[in-house]
C-alpha cells in the first residue's frame, strides 16, 4: 500500500517536472519578454494589452491589436521606425502629451516595438 | 523514503534553476535609468504643482508646506525601490499611471485618481524623482 503510494508520487513528479521543462512556445516567450519590459518600464501602469496579460493600466488608449492601427499619437504614420521614435521621446512628437519620457533605451524600444506590431 | 527524499529535493533544485534563468521585471527595472536630467525650474515647478495641488492634502514632504499625514511621507521617495506599497517598482512610468489613476493599479486603495494638465504632470514627476 505504502509502496504504491511512494511510486505514484514519484511518477506524479516526474511528469509534473517533465511538464516544467517543455518548451515554451515562440508567442507566449514574445509575449513575456514584452511583460517584462511594460512592467520594468511601467507601459502597463497607463496601457491595457491584453496579448501581454496586462490589463490595470486605464489612462491611456488600450495597445491591443496595435499592428493593424493606421496612426500612433494620432499623428504618426504606423511604422516600426515610428514607433521606436514615440516610445523613446514622446514629446518630441507631440509637446502637449501625458506620455512621460522613460528614458528606454534603444534596444528596449526597438524590441518592445516589434512585438506590438505583431499584434494584429 | 530516501529515494523520495532525494526526488524531491532534486527536483525544487533543478526548477529553482531553471526560475533563475526567465527574465524578471524588477531585475530589468533596476537598470532603468530612473534620474531625469530635469532643470532646476522644472523641479521648482514641480514642488509647486505638489505644494498647490491636492498631492499636499494627503502626503508631506520635509522641508516644504506639504506635511499632511494622510498618505505615506514622500520626502525620500526617489531612494525607494518600489511605490503603491510594494506592487510597482519605483520607475517614471509606474509613478506616472499611478498618479494619474491608482484605483486601476490596487483596487481599493484610498487614494484618489488625479487629473493634471501634461506639463504639470512633468514637472511633478522631476520634482518626485528628485527626492532621493
Amino acid at each position: 500500500m505504502i509502496t504504491k503510494l511512494y511510486i505514484s508520487i514519484i511518477l506524479i513528479s516526474i511528469f509534473a517536472f517533465g511538464y516544467y521543462l517543455l518548451p515554451e512556445s515562440e508567442a507566449a516567450k514574445r509575449s513575456a519578454r514584452l511583460r517584462v519590459r511594460f512592467t520594468a518600464y511601467g507601459c502597463s501602469s497607463c496601457h491595457v494589452i491584453s496579448e501581454a496579460q496586462s490589463s490595470a493600466g486605464k489612462v491611456g488608449p488600450p495597445l491591443t491589436g496595435l499592428g493593424s492601427r493606421a496612426y500612433l499619437a494620432g499623428r504618426l504614420p504606423n511604422t516600426h521606425k515610428n514607433l521606436v521614435r514615440w516610445i523613446r521621446f514622446p514629446h518630441e512628437v507631440d509637446p502637449d502629451t501625458v506620455m512621460p519620457h522613460m528614458n528606454v533605451t534603444e534596444s528596449d524600444a526597438q524590441e518592445m516595438a516589434q512585438i506590438l506590431n505583431e499584434f494584429k | 523514503m530516501r529515494l523520495l527524499q532525494l526526488l524531491v529535493t532534486a527536483t525544487m533544485l533543478l526548477s529553482s534553476c531553471f526560475q533563475h534563468s526567465r527574465q524578471d521585471p524588477w531585475q530589468l527595472a533596476e537598470s532603468v535609468d530612473r534620474f531625469s536630467k530635469a532643470s532646476p525650474e522644472e523641479i521648482l515647478e514641480g514642488q509647486r504643482v505638489f505644494v498647490e495641488g491636492s498631492c499636499s492634502l494627503c502626503h508631506s514632504i520635509r522641508g516644504t508646506r506639504a506635511r499632511a499625514s494622510v498618505g505615506p511621507d514622500l520626502t525620500h521617495l526617489a531612494s525607494r525601490k518600489t511605490i503603491a506599497g510594494g506592487t510597482l517598482p519605483n520607475t517614471r512610468g509606474q509613478l506616472a499611471g499611478w498618479i494619474l489613476n491608482p484605483q486601476n493599479l490596487k483596487p481599493g486603495v484610498h487614494m484618489p485618481p488625479t487629473v493634471l494638465p501634461s506639463k504639470d504632470l512633468h514637472a511633478l514627476l522631476a520634482f518626485l524623482e528628485s527626492l532621493k
